[in-house]
């Protein structure tokens, strides 16, 4: 063996060893992880579940590896030393002021809308026998004409045909419609004002824009009183603390925090917030998750989010009532005689709930992608008296899982 | 599963080589623990068709020892049912759907009900490797294994199970039974494992998005999307580049991995784009499968070495028909394997299948051919690909370059230049002169950045496949 060949092969067995040492010390960290894995595989009733089941926990094993956010963090490096602007096969585009996007390179279907709209338009009918009032919200996407300057050559998903053909479908059916992008193009800021850079969700203010503009929409269109004196739906009325580089969004946990960078988060609450008085209570699929009691500041804010230094496993969007749950209630004891509300959303509401809280009576949120919550939704259309049921469906989420309330009666 | 994931690269590889070698006062625990690791391997990826691939493994040992036990005109029924029940397997997954969609497309109605059978991954490489058992005891090549873990272990064995290489029984039935495990073996395995996946996580994975996305456009049509000329040139190369980087890296893998349990694999890829001809790209492109077909079809047929050139032609005209065949099912794959036959051949006829003059324009004419080849290979069917072909040369109304191109160039540009720099041997050469000026030779030296450079590589590979990105597998449609 001459001498390059030779010091190869030495340098092969170090790294080598390198490796399997590596995977001792991974196994012993993720051995709780490998070992639920293997207990579930163990409990597969059939063969058609085990290919999902090894599918999950494969993800399972990938998402609890040593060092996990190192491998992130140098996945990330590596993509921005290559000023790469496309991640993971078209999934995440940024574009050259740093936003990013969800990117497709196809154009979103058009053709399940017609199904949807049948659904939705059904679930209208029922809540109007029950006598009340049903209305559709469509919060905006980030791309939105006249106020995003997003490169339209870059393979984004516009979801704004698929959002237009589902508004005008609606309106055909007399089904009530609120669609947010006509106050996000009135408000005349800038699209990173609106909307975070490294996550889909809008910005606090920019749920606060829309709440008060669905607020305009439902005293106009129902007669309702809420917040009769504008007090609430006055940004002015407001604390607005930001929290610098705490938002580590959707798309830059995808990415990486080296290639999306951070975001600021503000944290917007009532400047008089002590004479407010509220229950929340979250709930999963098990049962009873979380359950708050006091003012805005106490009762609505899951505080947690915001002590914690960003991470890849949850980001502050949650700060407005909690991670996503099935199932959340919010009661607002200083207001009994109020409007009571029935919502089958998504993340996009959560804030709103919490702006809408103080001059209502009653938010009921159910999340529109689980089938139980939807379930449970239906339940409670069908045999308690709303005021009002809302369904919110931000536009990547319009398909027909969003509006599947009616499978067991086909 | 499969090598670029994170249950094997830090579950499966390290707990099998670890306990290999902890049975390492017993060859045949050795094997038992591979054959079962190999079954384990596949079964994550295939739970339900698992027990294909065990019935295949029972069915032609037993048939082996049927072959192997009786006289030379006595086995000829029993081989004739093996290779039935093989090839009828097979066709079954693969062929059957199509033929059925055919039938009923040629009569205009559905008189045969459609059949939408999911194809076991493997299937048709482990096949070829049990025929390939099969025929070796039928030419006494070699004894029938008693031992139904050894034939199992053959056929399963995880490093070439689902992508090849291809490895004939007689080529590896000593080392089954006795090989030589070594320091040195388990250095260059690893080493050549390591290469493998750095061309399949690094390479392949980030061209395969450039490709997919191009070809995926050009099948809209451009009423839809419009895929002018210049991407739609960067979508063949780079798909000519990902598919060469995905299943030569994939065998660098297999070959790697087999070295470190003692296994000695032939090589699978030589430098296929460094070829002077189309006859030379077929002696260094998937080798093992174009040996296994010189080997039980060609030659068996008569090869070429007959006075009747008729038959010559026959005979090449048969084998690339089933090299076609072999790789899907559909016109476009054996219009494939027709158009390297009608190359091949005209090589031959014109006798310059062995150039020796004008070098640079015969390598740039098999890239040609062969590029021009992969367009059929990778589009779903034949209308497809005659659209692609006609964005590439402008004939289907859309335009030369558009602000898309200039993205998707400056988007993939660093891979592009690594894929061509790393398809010759010549950025190989380089580097190792370039090694010889730093490290003047000395030892201590080399290792250092040897090490540095391996370890690096796969800190990036593993980078790469804990983000779990974009991961295709080209031919796990085989």
């Amino acid at each position: 063996m001459n001498k390059k060949a030779k010091a190869l092969s030495i340098a092969s067995l170090i790294v080598l060893t390198g490796m399997l040492a590596f995977t001792i010390f991974n196994f012993i960290f993720s051995f709780r992880t490998v070992k639920e894995s293997a207990e579930r595989l163990t409990r597969v009733s059939s063969v058609k579940k085990l290919k999902s089941v090894i599918e999950e926990s494969s993800e399972d094993i990938g998402d609890h590896v040593l060092f996990h956010d190192t491998f992130i963090d140098s996945y990330s490096w590596a993509q921005r030393l290559l000023s790469k602007h496309e991640i993971n096969n078209y999934a995440i585009i940024k574009d050259d002021e740093g936003m990013m996007y969800y990117g497709s390179i196809f154009a979103s279907p058009l053709d399940e809308i017609d199904a949807i709209t049948d659904n939705t338009a059904k679930l209208d009918e029922i809540v109007k026998e029950n006598g009340g009032q049903f209305i559709v919200v469509l919060p905006p996407s980030k791309i939105l004409y006249g106020v995003s300057s997003v490169d339209c050559n870059l393979p984004l998903n516009n979801p704004n045909a698929k959002m237009d053909k589902y508004l005008s479908e609606l309106q055909q059916r007399n089904v009530d419609t609120v669609d947010i992008r006509i106050p996000f193009s009135a408000s005349g800021l800038p699209i990173t004002e609106l909307f975070f850079k490294t996550d889909h969700h809008w910005k606090p203010v920019g749920a606060f824009i829309g709440t008060k503009y669905l607020v305009d929409v439902i005293n106009s269109k129902y007669g309702y009183n809420l917040d009769e004196t504008g007090y609430y739906t006055d940004l002015s009325n407001y604390d607005i603390v930001t929290y610098k580089d705490k938002m580590l969004g959707t798309h830059g946990r995808n990415t990486g925090m080296p290639y999306s960078g951070l975001d600021d988060f503000d944290m917007i609450y009532l400047k008089d917030y002590e004479g407010t008085s509220f229950t929340y209570a979250g709930y999963d699929s098990e049962g009873l998750v979380e359950e708050r009691e006091g003012n805005e500041k106490e009762c609505l804010v899951d505080w947690n989010e915001l002590s914690q230094p960003p991470s890849y496993t949850q980001g502050v969007y949650a700060t407005y009532l909690h991670s996503l749950l099935e199932h959340e209630t919010i009661i607002n004891k200083n207001n009994p005689d109020g409007l009571r509300i029935l919502v089958c959303r998504d993340s996009y509401f959560s804030p709103v709930a919490y702006f809408m809280a103080p001059y209502v009576h009653e938010i009921n949120l159910y999340y529109n992608q689980d089938e139980g919550a939807r379930e449970e939704f239906m339940d409670k259309v069908r045999h308690d008296n709303y005021d009002l049921v809302i369904l919110e469906v931000y536009p990547y989420n319009i398909k027909s899982r969003a509006v599947d309330f009616f499978e067991e009666d086909d | 599963m499969v090598f670029s994931s994170v249950e094997f690269l830090l579950l499966l590889f390290p707990c099998t080589i670890l306990l290999y070698y902890a049975f390492s006062f017993s060859r045949t625990l050795q094997n038992i623990w591979l054959f079962l690791a190999s079954i384990f391997f596949y079964a994550w990826g295939e739970p339900l068709y698992v027990i294909i691939l065990l019935l295949s493994i029972w069915v032609n040992w037993g048939f082996g020892i049927v072959i192997g036990n009786v006289s030379k005109e006595r086995r000829k029924i029993p081989m004739f049912i093996a290779c039935v029940i093989n090839v009828g397997v097979l066709f079954v997954f693969k062929y059957a759907g199509f033929i059925v969609s055919e039938i009923n497309s040629a009569l205009e109605s559905e008189i045969i009900p459609s059949i939408n059978l999911s194809l076991p991954i493997g299937i048709s490489f482990y096949t070829f490797q049990a025929l390939s058992y099969l025929f070796d005891v039928y030419n006494e090549k070699v004894r029938p294994e008693k031992n139904p873990f050894n034939v199992g272990l053959y056929i399963s064995f995880f490093p070439q199970l689902i992508a090849g290489p291809i490895v004939k029984f007689s080529s590896i039935s000593e080392q089954i039974k006795s090989r030589k495990c070594s320091l040195a073996k388990i250095s260059t395995g690893f080493e050549r494992f390591i290469i493998g996946l750095a061309k399949k996580t690094l390479i392949a994975n980030n061209l395969a998005v450039l490709a997919d996305s191009v070809f995926n456009w050009s099948e809209f049509g451009t009423a839809i999307v419009d895929v002018p000329v210049v991407t739609a040139w960067l979508g063949m190369i780079a798909y000519t580049m990902q598919i060469y980087f995905d299943f030569s890296g994939y065998s660098d893998m297999a070959i790697g991995l087999g070295l470190m349990f003692g296994f000695e694999f032939d090589e699978n890829f030589i430098y296929p784009y460094y070829a002077v001809s189309v006859s030379d790209f077929w002696k260094r492109w998937h080798i093992s499968l174009t040996s296994w077909f010189r080997e039980y079809v060609y030659f068996p047929l008569g090869g070429s070495r007959n006075d009747n050139k008729d038959l010559m032609v026959r005979n090449l005209a048969i084998v690339w028909l089933l090299t076609g065949i072999w790789h899907g099912a559909g016109w476009n794959f054996i219009f494939w394997g027709l158009w390297h036959f009608a190359f091949q051949l005209a090589e031959r006829f014109f006798h310059f299948d062995k150039p020796e003059n004008h070098l640079g324009l015969m390598r740039l004419y098999m890239l040609a051919e062969v590029s021009i080849g992969w367009v059929l290979f990778r589009t779903a069917d034949l209308y497809q690909a005659s659209s692609y072909y006609k964005n590439l040369c402008g004939l289907n109304g859309n335009s030369f370059i558009n602000e898309r191109t200039i993205f998707l160039i400056k988007e993939n540009w660093f891979f592009l230049v690594l894929g061509f720099a790393f398809s010759t041997p010549i950025t190989k050469d380089a580097l190792s002169k370039l090694m010889k000026k730093v490290t003047r030779e000395n030892i201590i030296a080399d290792t250092a950045v040897y090490t540095i450079t391996l370890g690096s590589i796969l800190f990036l590979c593993i980078t790469f496949v804990v983000h779990s990105g974009y991961n295709p597998f080209i031919y796990f449609n085989f």
